[in-house]
């Protein structure tokens, strides 16, 4: 049966687990910041705009380390995964 | 009209009958293979096309009993392989319990020529133990039951038909005449012409070494994720086939003498790709831990030792998982479409298996599934898993087959396509939940649950709302601060004449910056003042000391100047003044952070 290129992965796999580590350190500084700021400020004096840019970057960074992190320990713990 | 109906059958029965008159097999000798765990019969035959017209299909027929059982029916004219398809019925004459199969030659045979084809059929299953059960330490004996003579609807003119054995431990063979047993053979050298159907039981009775490693059922699942991994799952039902154990089972027998293993195996062997990671075996219980794996270069191998020795027909299950990386198995095929290559079955050696099932789960998104397969009797059907980060589920493709023996585990492809945005889906699916988490946090902070709005929650909003305020002051005071900082390194900059001719110029344009800052202060100021009187007063105060460190800044500008134009030298001026300085800077950063604990509250 013909074959034609191989498929690559769009992330080499050996580095699953820096990514993993940086990307959830990452969205938990800034889910932290985030969070300090819903704290620190009042109703009157939050801006939307700062609150959505630190949501958004924590939200991509703790997705994306969430998806590198099970990737990572898919195939060690469960055999079978995304 | 009833005559010629008559006439009609006739001819048709002369037609019939005229088909088994198309070869005659000159010379037939059958080779039956019984060294394995499954029988492999070949026979190598001479036919001789006797018919009135070139013809190009030939029937081959066993007995009921081994027809069942084929894995394999492969016709070969040297070498080469020809089409066999299973017939509906059997030609006219047949007796009954009789299956034939119609081969179909890639070139005719011409009237009158002969052609040297083999016939190789794999039977599995065909061996029947006797004694049924034996007893820990008795040696296995099994009987193989076949057709003496070639099951043809030709006439054979000339035939052999030899039995070859694992052992040379023969019991019986019938029928006795024409036969003769050397070593572990038994053969029937000259068994003369035979018209078409020639039957005669052929019954071979002897003590077979060999463990029969029977898989009762194989769930293969392979699943393909783009991120980088094949995960390849296998759910084994294993069962020894042999003579069934009957009595008791001691360990130590067992374990001290190769008499108490007799037709029991404890392990099973597969070859693995190389590039194969991540083993892990196991069964309902839990880890097993009995295995060894052996990487290298070409292949991983793998003994798996099962939970306990299997005696004659007992019988286990265990699931074996391995995972390899996409390269070598999925590849890019025109017009976006991918394909995938695997082997249909188990990689365990020695092993037949009844109920193949393998399952391809894609991921979430494929389209336009086709599948590549090496047999036609593979029965396709599709299913849907939901694993990991699933919302629609994902496309299984199913195949099914039985009776599969090692020699038919070839690759089969499966083509499909599958875009970059589908491989999206997961990251973006994370990402969304997380920020639902956050927006709702945001909306939270943002509604006001209190029970009783009274005078002291109004109070407490007007602060709220005037801290806001403040803390759009704290802009324009720090642009407050900056100037000041400004004016102070202008200060330190003057170091001759000329620039401190300039200076007082400079110190007016920066001074000219603070007005339209100390307008928009005021506005916010006299807002601040309206919620709450308190931190506007705060506020004003703060605004005030500005004024105040403006006046020291603008001292010490002009003592630098005159010092310079007293034509001190530059840096003992700079000596003079450096207290000065210093406790000015000091003063700066003193009054930044008052402003940034004001806006605080």
């Amino acid at each position: 049966m013909e074959a034609g290129a191989p498929v690559h992965p769009p992330v080499p796999m050996a580095m699953y687990p820096l990514l993993a580590t940086v990307l959830l350190t990452v969205g938990i500084v800034a889910a932290a910041l985030f969070f300090l700021y819903q704290v620190t400020t009042t109703r009157y004096s939050r801006k939307i705009a700062f609150e959505g840019l630190l949501g958004l970057s924590a939200s991509v960074a703790l997705g994306l380390g969430t998806l590198f992190l099970l990737l990572w320990l898919a195939a060690p713990l469960f055999g079978s995964v995304p | 009209m009833s005559r010629l109906c008559t006439v009609l059958v006739l001819a048709a029965c002369l037609v019939a009958s005229a088909a088994a008159a198309d070869f005659v097999v000159e010379n037939a000798s059958r080779r039956i293979n019984l060294k394995n765990t499954w029988a492999k019969a070949i026979d190598t035959l001479k036919a001789k096309n006797t018919g009135g017209s070139d013809l190009s299909n030939f029937v081959v027929c066993y007995p009921e009993s081994i027809a069942s059982r084929i894995a394999v029916l492969k016709v070969l004219i040297k070498k080469e392989k020809q089409e066999v398809a299973p017939l509906q019925q059997a030609p006219q004459g047949a007796p009954a319990g009789v299956s034939c199969y119609q081969a179909t030659f890639k070139s005719t045979v011409k009237k009158g020529a002969t052609v040297d084809l083999d016939v190789v059929a794999t039977v599995t299953g065909v061996f029947k133990p006797n004694p049924a059960k034996i007893a820990q330490g008795e040696k296995q004996y099994v009987e193989y039951y076949d057709n003496l003579y070639l099951l043809s609807p030709y006439e054979v003119t000339e035939q052999s038909s030899t039995v070859l054995l694992p052992t040379s431990d023969v019991r019986s063979f019938s029928p006795q005449d024409g036969g003769s047993k050397s070593g572990s053979k038994v053969s029937y050298a000259a068994l003369g012409k035979q018209g078409p159907w020639a039957v005669q039981q052929l019954k071979v009775h002897f003590h077979h070494d060999k463990p029969f490693k029977r898989v009762n059922s194989l769930v293969r699942e392979i699943e393909v994720s783009h991120w980088g991994n094949i995960y390849v799952e296998e759910t084994y039902e294993i069962q020894n086939a042999g003579s069934q154990h009957t009595g008791k089972f001691s360990r130590l027998t067992y374990a001290h003498s190769p008499d108490g293993k007799t037709n029991s195996f404890p392990d099973v062997k597969a070859h693995l790709p190389a590039a194969a990671h991540s083993l892990y075996y196991k069964d309902i219980i839990g880890n097993i831990s009995s295995s060894d794996t052996t990487h290298t270069s070409r292949e991983t191998l793998i003994e798996v030792r099962l939970r306990y020795p299997l005696m004659g027909g007992w019988k286990t299950d265990f699931t074996l998982g391995y995972s390899v990386p996409l390269e070598g198995f999925l590849y890019r095929r025109p017009k976006g479409k991918l394909r995938l290559l695997m082997d249909l079955s188990t990689s365990f050696d020695d092993v037949w298996v009844e109920q193949l099932t393998t399952r391809v789960v894609l991921p979430e998104g494929a389209k336009h599934i086709k599948a590549t397969l090496p047999f036609a009797d593979i029965q396709q059907s599709w299913d849907k898993k939901f694993t990991y980060l699933d919302t629609a589920g994902r496309p299984v493709l199913v195949l099914s087959k039985s009776n599969v023996v090692p020699e038919q585990n070839k690759p089969f492809a499966v083509d499909y396509s599958f875009t970059f945005t589908g491989m999206m889906r997961e990251p973006l699916l994370l990402i969304s939940v997380f920020a639902a988490f956050f927006a709702a946090v945001a909306l939270y902070n943002r509604l006001d649950f209190t029970i009783t709005r009274d005078e002291k929650w109004q109070e407490g909003q007007a602060h709220d709302k005037a801290l806001g305020l403040i803390q759009s002051l704290t802009e324009y005071w720090d642009r407050e601060a900056d100037v000041l900082d400004r004016l102070v390194r202008l200060a330190h900059s003057i170091s001759n004449r000329p620039s401190a001719d300039a200076a007082p110029a400079s110190r007016q344009a920066l001074e000219a910056e603070l007005r339209p800052l100390d307008e928009q202060s005021k506005a916010l100021l006299s807002q601040v003042e309206a919620l709450s009187p308190k931190l506007a007063a705060a506020a004003r105060n703060h605004g005030d000391k500005s004024k105040v460190l403006l006046g020291r800044a603008a001292k010490l500008l002009s003592d630098k100047s005159d010092l310079i134009k007293k034509d001190v030298a530059a840096h003992e001026a700079s000596a003079k003044l450096a207290g000065a300085t210093r406790q000015l800077e000091e003063a700066i950063r003193e009054w930044v952070d008052e402003g940034a604990k004001l806006a605080q509250g």
